[in-house]
C-alpha cells in the first residue's frame, strides 16, 4: 500500500520533471549552438536557482493535493500509520529530488564541457570550497527538508514558500552566529558543523512529531504543536551537535605547535606535550597540557602556557605559565591562575620564550579587548623568582611575537603590528633592553613577520620590509651587532627566508616560484630552481631546510594533492614525493635531518617520512 | 451477540468548547445503531475520533476488546467510515481510487466494488474532479462497503443524495450490511429515514449520551397523553418520566418516558375530563428528549429493561440542562 501512496507522490510530481527536462534541453541546445557564455550562465542558474526553487515548490506542495482536496479525514481514517504517510510522501518527493539531480549527473557525462563549468561532480571546487553540484545539492536537500516538515500546517502554499524562506535565511543567520559565539569561546571546534546537516533534521522530525499526533481540524493548534515540538528538536539539536564535538575531538589529536630542538621535535595537541626521537622512531608522551597551550624549548627545558579554569574565579578560565624538563619531569607552575588581586587577572599570558641557557622565560599577558588589549611584556626566572614587568606596554596591535633572545641574553628581538587602520603606526621590529628597560626600533613596514628569524648563531636578523615608493618587498640581512643592514634581494614578494641549520645560508622564494638561497660567504644570491607551483597563488608554500643542509624541501598542492618537493640545495634537482592524505592546503612542515614530519591537520595526525627510502609513518 | 466498540469517558474540547464530556458507549456486534443529535453535538467528531483522525483529550475505546490508540491502524483495516462529504483526491479516476483503496484492505472485493459501481450508477473511468457532491457521496459507500467492514459509520451520508437513490441505499444496501453481520453505526438529519432501520438508539446531547435505548422499546415506552380539563389545567401535573409539556387553554400535550402503569394512574388522579395515549414517530421522540425544556426523573439503573429505563443522566434530571 505504501507503493501505491509512493506512485501517487510521483505522478502528482510529473510537471516538476518536464519543467528540469526543459531546462536540460535548453543546456543542450545552447552547446550545440556553441554559446559558451549563456551555457556557462544557464548552467549556474540551474545548479543555484532552478533546482533549489524546484525542490522548495516540491516540499511545500507536499500536502497540497489534501488541502485542495480537503482529503485529510479520507487519508487519516485509511488503516495507515500516520508516520507511514508522513514516510512514504517524503520518500517519493526526496527521490523526485534524487532524480532530477541524477538527471543532470547523467547530463555531467554526456555534455560536453558541462564538468568542466561545474567543477565535476567532487564535494569541493579547485578552490576547497564547496563545488557547485554539491552546494546545490545540499541547498536543495535543506530547502525541500524545511518545506516538507512544514508544508502540512497551512493551506496556502505561497505561505509556506516565503516561511521556508524566511527560516532558511533566519537559520543560517543564527547558526552562523551560534557558531561564533562557540568558536570564540573554544577555537579547535571544528565538527560543529554538523548542525547544518541536523538542522534541517530537526525541523523534519518536529514534523513528524506533530504529523502523528496533532489534531489537523484545529489549524491553531496543529502549528503550535509544530512550534513547540520545533524548539525541542533544534535545541536537541544543537545538543547532538556539541556532544559529536566533543567525541570527536576526543579521539582526533589536533597538533598546533611544532618545534625542533638538539634533534629532536616537540609538539603539542589540543591535551597533550609529544616528544619525538628520530632514533626510537616515536612520538612520546611527555605530559599533559590545557588548550591553549603555547610551549618555547631551550637547554633541556620546555616552558609553557595553559589555560585553567580560575581559582577564586571559578567561572572565568585563566592562563599559567610553567616550566617543565624536556622529558616532562619536574613540571612546576611558575605563575599561577590569578587570584583576584593578580595583575594577570582577566589577561591571556602568551607566547613565552626561554631564553638559550634556559634560565628565564620572557612572556606576554594581554589584556582583553575590554580592557584594552594592551600587552605588556614580563621576564620572570625559572625558578619562579623575579617576576618583573618591562616598562614599555604595547598598546592594542594585531600581532606581537617574539623573534628570539640575542646573544648576550639581555635582549629580546620582538614584532609588534598595529591595530588595522591605526595612523601612524607601522609594524615595527624592536631589540628590547630588559635591563635597562631600552626600546630600541630595529626596522619600520617589516612584512610576513611569521617568517622572520634570527641566525642559529644570533648574531643576524633576516626580515622583509615593504618599499612603498616602488611597491616591491626586500629582504634584508642585519647584523646585530654593528646594527649594519644590507639588501640581498628585492622582488614582488620574497617569502619563507629560513636560515640553514648551519646558519651560513637563507633560502627563500621569490615571488612564490623561484626557489633562491643567500650564501653568507660570498654575500650573493642564487636562483636554485624556477618552478611552477601547484597551490594557490596568493599564498606561499612552506619552506625547510633539511639533511644537514643540502636538500630544500617545499610543501606545495599539485593537481589539488599535497606534495613534498624536494630540491638538491646546490644545482636543484628536484625530486616529488606524494603526501599519504588529502589536503586542501600545503602541509606543515619540520626537518630533523633525514626526517621530515608533516602535519595533516584536518585528520589531527602527525606523519614521518625518511627522505632517503620515502618511507612514511604515522607517528600520532 | 458480543461487543465490538466499547467507548468509556471519552472527552474532546476544540479550543474552549467542549464537544465530548466523560462520553461512553457500547456497540454490540451485528446491529444497526443510531445516532441522534443536534448540529454541533459531537456526532461527527465521536467518528473522527475513532477513526483516529484527530485525537481525543482522554479517554479509552476498545475495539473488539483491544485498546485503540491515536496513531493505532490495525482497527480500520475492519472499520469503514463515511464522512458527511466524502473528498477524495479530484485528479483521479474513480478506478485508480478503488485500485488505491484495495491496497490497504485485506477483506478488499472487487466483485463487490463492481457491482456497487453498476446500481449507483458510477462510470469508473469518471474522473474524482468532475463528480458532483451526490456522486462523491455514493463512491464513498463504494470505497467503504467493497472493503467489506465489520463495523461501518455512516455520518449523515445520505443527505447529499437523491431520494431514489437514498431508498435503495437505506432499503437494499443497510439490509444487506445488517444481515452479514455488519454493525452500523449510522447519524442522520433525516431521523425519519432512520425509523426503518435502526435496531437501537442512541441520542447525545450535551457532549453526552442521553438515551441509550432499543429502538421498539423505546417506540412503544414513549407517548404522549393529551389531557382536557373543565375546570382548569393543574399547575403542576408532577408525571414522572415528564419530557416535554404543552399547555394549551384547558388542554395539556405532554411526553412521558417511560410510560408505564403508574405514569397512567398518575394521569387518571389528575382528573381530566378527557385523556388519550398516542405514539410518537421518533423524529418527535428525539425532538421531545433534546428540547431545551425536557425533563424526567432519573429513573437510571432501574433495571426494568435491557438499558434500564434507557435515560442517561448525571443528577436530578434525565440529561444535562
Amino acid at each position: 500500500m505504501l507503493i501505491k501512496m509512493f506512485l501517487k507522490e510521483w505522478k502528482e510530481r510529473i510537471p516538476f520533471f518536464l519543467l528540469e527536462i526543459l531546462l536540460m534541453a535548453a543546456l543542450v541546445v545552447l552547446r550545440l549552438m556553441n554559446n559558451d557564455l549563456l551555457f556557462n550562465y544557464m548552467t549556474g542558474m540551474i545548479l543555484i536557482f532552478f533546482i533549489p526553487f524546484s525542490a522548495l515548490l516540491i516540499g511545500s506542495s507536499a500536502f497540497h493535493t489534501e488541502f485542495k482536496n480537503d482529503a485529510w479525514t479520507y487519508l487519516f481514517s485509511r488503516p495507515v500509520k500516520k508516520w507511514a504517510i508522513w514516510m512514504a510522501k517524503f520518500a517519493a518527493q526526496l527521490t523526485v529530488l534524487a532524480t532530477i539531480f541524477l538527471l543532470f549527473l547523467l547530463l555531467l557525462e554526456v555534455l560536453p564541457g558541462l564538468k568542466d563549468v561545474v567543477e565535476g561532480y567532487g564535494l569541493t571546487s579547485r578552490q576547497g570550497a564547496l563545488s557547485m553540484f554539491t552546494a546545490s545539492f545540499l541547498i536543495s536537500v535543506a530547502a525541500f527538508m524545511v518545506a516538507f516538515s512544514i508544508s502540512f500546517l497551512y493551506e496556502k502554499q505561497l505561505i509556506i514558500l516565503l516561511l521556508t524562506i524566511v527560516i532558511g535565511v533566519g537559520s543560517a543567520a543564527f547558526l552562523e552566529k551560534f557558531l561564533e559565539v562557540v568558536r570564540s569561546w573554544y577555537p579547535l571546534v571544528r565538527n560543529i558543523k554538523s548542525i547544518y546537516a541536523l538542522w534541517p533534521l530537526a525541523f523534519a522530525a518536529a514534523s513528524v512529531r506533530t504529523f502523528t499526533r496533532a489534531d489537523f481540524s484545529q489549524t491553531k493548534v496543529k502549528i503550535l504543536s509544530f512550534v513547540k515540538s520545533a524548539v525541542v528538536f533544534l535545541a536537541a539539536a544543537l545538543m547532538a551537535s556539541a556532544i559529536l564535538t566533543v567525541l570527536t575531538l576526543e579521539r582526533k589529536h589536533y597538533v598546533f605547535q611544532l618545534q625542533a630542538y638538539q634533534g629532536e621535535s616537540y609538539f603539542v595537541t589540543e591535551k597533550k606535550f609529544f616528544r619525538f626521537n628520530p632514533d626510537r622512531d616515536k612520538a612520546e608522551r611527555i605530559g599533559r597540557i590545557r588548550p591553549p597551550a603555547e610551549f618555547s624549548v631551550a637547554n633541556g627545558k620546555i616552558a609553557f602556557v595553559q589555560m585553567v579554569r580560575g581559582k577564586e574565579i571559578s567561572h572565568q578560565y585563566q592562563d599559567e605559565l610553567g616550566i617543565m624538563n624536556a622529558d616532562g619531569r619536574d613540571e612546576k607552575i611558575l605563575v599561577e591562575a590569578p587570584p583576584k588581586d593578580s595583575p594577570h587577572l582577566d589577561r591571556h599570558l602568551g607566547p613565552c620564550l626561554i631564553s638559550p641557557d634556559g634560565n628565564a622565560i620572557a612572556y606576554f599577558a594581554t589584556s582583553s579587548l575590554t580592557r584594552g588589549g594592551v600587552h605588556t611584556l614580563w621576564t620572570i626566572r625559572s625558578d619562579g623568582t623575579e617576576n618583573k614587568k618591562f616598562p614599555r606596554e604595547f598598546p592594542e596591535g594585531n600581532a606581537i611575537e617574539f623573534k628570539g633572545w640575542t646573544k648576550s641574553g639581555r635582549e629580546l628581538i620582538v614584532f609588534w603590528a598595529p591595530p588595522m587602520g591605526a595612523a601612524g603606526l607601522k609594524k615595527q621590529l624592536l631589540k628590547l633592553d630588559l635591563e635597562t628597560g631600552e626600546c630600541q626600533n630595529l626596522a619600520e613596514n617589516v612584512f610576513k613577520s611569521f617568517d622572520l628569524c634570527l641566525s642559529p648563531d644570533k648574531n643576524y636578523l633576516a626580515f622583509v620590509v615593504f618599499d612603498e615608493a616602488c611597491g616591491r618587498e626586500i629582504l634584508e640581512l642585519m647584523n646585530l651587532e654593528t646594527m649594519e643592514k644590507k639588501e640581498i634581494s628585492v622582488a614582488t614578494s620574497i617569502d619563507r627566508y629560513k636560515w640553514s641549520e648551519k646558519g651560513d645560508r637563507i633560502a627563500f622564494l621569490e615571488d612564490k616560484s623561484r626557489l633562491c638561497v643567500y650564501a653568507m660567504a660570498d654575500g650573493c644570491v642564487e636562483v636554485v630552481k624556477d618552478f611552477m607551483r601547484g597551490g594557490p597563488a596568493s599564498l606561499a608554500p612552506p619552506l625547510i631546510w633539511a639533511s644537514e643542509d643540502h636538500k630544500i624541501i617545499i610543501g606545495d598542492l599539485i593537481n589539488s594533492e599535497p606534495v613534498l618537493r624536494i630540491f638538491e640545495a646546490i644545482g636543484g634537482t628536484e625530486q616529488q614525493v606524494r603526501v599519504p592524505f588529502t589536503s586542501r592546503s600545503a602541509p606543515t612542515l619540520l626537518a630533523l635531518d633525514d626526517i621530515v614530519l608533516v602535519r595533516d591537520f584536518n585528520r589531527g595526525r602527525m606523519w614521518r617520512l625518511r627522505i632517503d627510502t620515502g618511507d612514511w609513518k604515522i607517528i600520532l | 451477540m458480543g461487543e465490538i466498540l466499547s467507548i468509556q469517558n471519552l472527552s474532546k474540547s476544540f479550543g474552549r468548547k467542549s464537544v465530548l464530556r466523560d462520553f461512553s458507549l457500547t456497540l454490540e456486534k451485528g446491529k444497526v445503531y443510531g445516532l441522534l443529535g443536534k448540529n454541533g453535538e459531537g456526532k461527527t467528531t465521536l467518528m473522527r475520533v475513532i477513526m483516529g483522525v484527530i485525537p481525543s483529550d482522554g479517554g479509552e475505546i476498545q475495539y473488539k476488546g483491544r485498546r485503540i490508540c491515536f496513531n493505532d491502524a490495525w482497527h480500520r483495516k475492519e472499520i469503514g467510515y463515511i464522512p458527511e462529504d466524502s473528498f477524495f483526491f479530484s485528479a483521479m479516476r474513480i478506478k485508480e481510487l478503488l485500485d488505491f483503496n484495495a491496497s490497504f484492505y485485506p477483506a478488499w472485493d472487487w466483485r463487490k466494488a463492481e457491482d456497487y459501481l453498476g446500481r449507483l450508477n458510477l462510470d469508473g473511468r469518471g474522473r474524482i474532479g468532475q463528480l458532483s457532491r451526490g456522486m462523491k457521496l455514493k463512491l464513498g459507500f463504494v470505497v467503504a462497503l467493497a472493503a467489506k467492514p465489520e463495523l461501518l459509520f455512516l455520518d449523515d451520508p445520505t443527505s447529499g443524495i437523491d431520494v431514489p437513490t437514498r431508498q435503495d441505499f437505506l432499503k437494499g444496501i443497510v439490509r444487506e450490511l445488517s444481515d452479514a453481520g455488519t454493525t452500523l453505526l449510522f447519524s442522520s438529519h433525516l431521523v425519519h429515514e432512520l425509523e426503518r432501520i435502526v435496531e437501537h438508539i442512541h441520542i447525545l446531547d450535551g457532549g453526552r449520551i442521553i438515551l441509550d435505548e432499543e429502538y421498539l422499546a423505546l417506540k412503544n415506552r414513549t407517548r404522549r397523553v393529551r389531557m382536557e380539563f373543565e375546570g382548569g389545567t393543574p399547575d403542576s401535573t408532577r408525571l414522572a418520566g415528564l419530557l416535554t409539556e404543552r399547555r394549551e387553554g384547558n388542554r395539556i400535550d405532554a411526553v412521558i418516558y417511560p410510560w408505564v402503569e403508574d405514569v397512567a394512574k398518575a394521569v387518571e388522579a389528575l382528573t381530566p375530563s378527557r385523556w388519550e395515549v398516542e405514539p410518537l414517530s421518533l423524529e418527535e421522540i428525539f425532538m421531545s428528549f433534546i428540547a431545551p425544556g425536557a425533563k424526567s426523573e432519573t429513573t437510571q439503573d432501574r433495571g426494568d429493561g435491557p438499558h434500564g429505563n434507557g435515560l442517561k443522566g448525571d443528577g436530578e434530571g434525565a440529561h444535562a440542562d
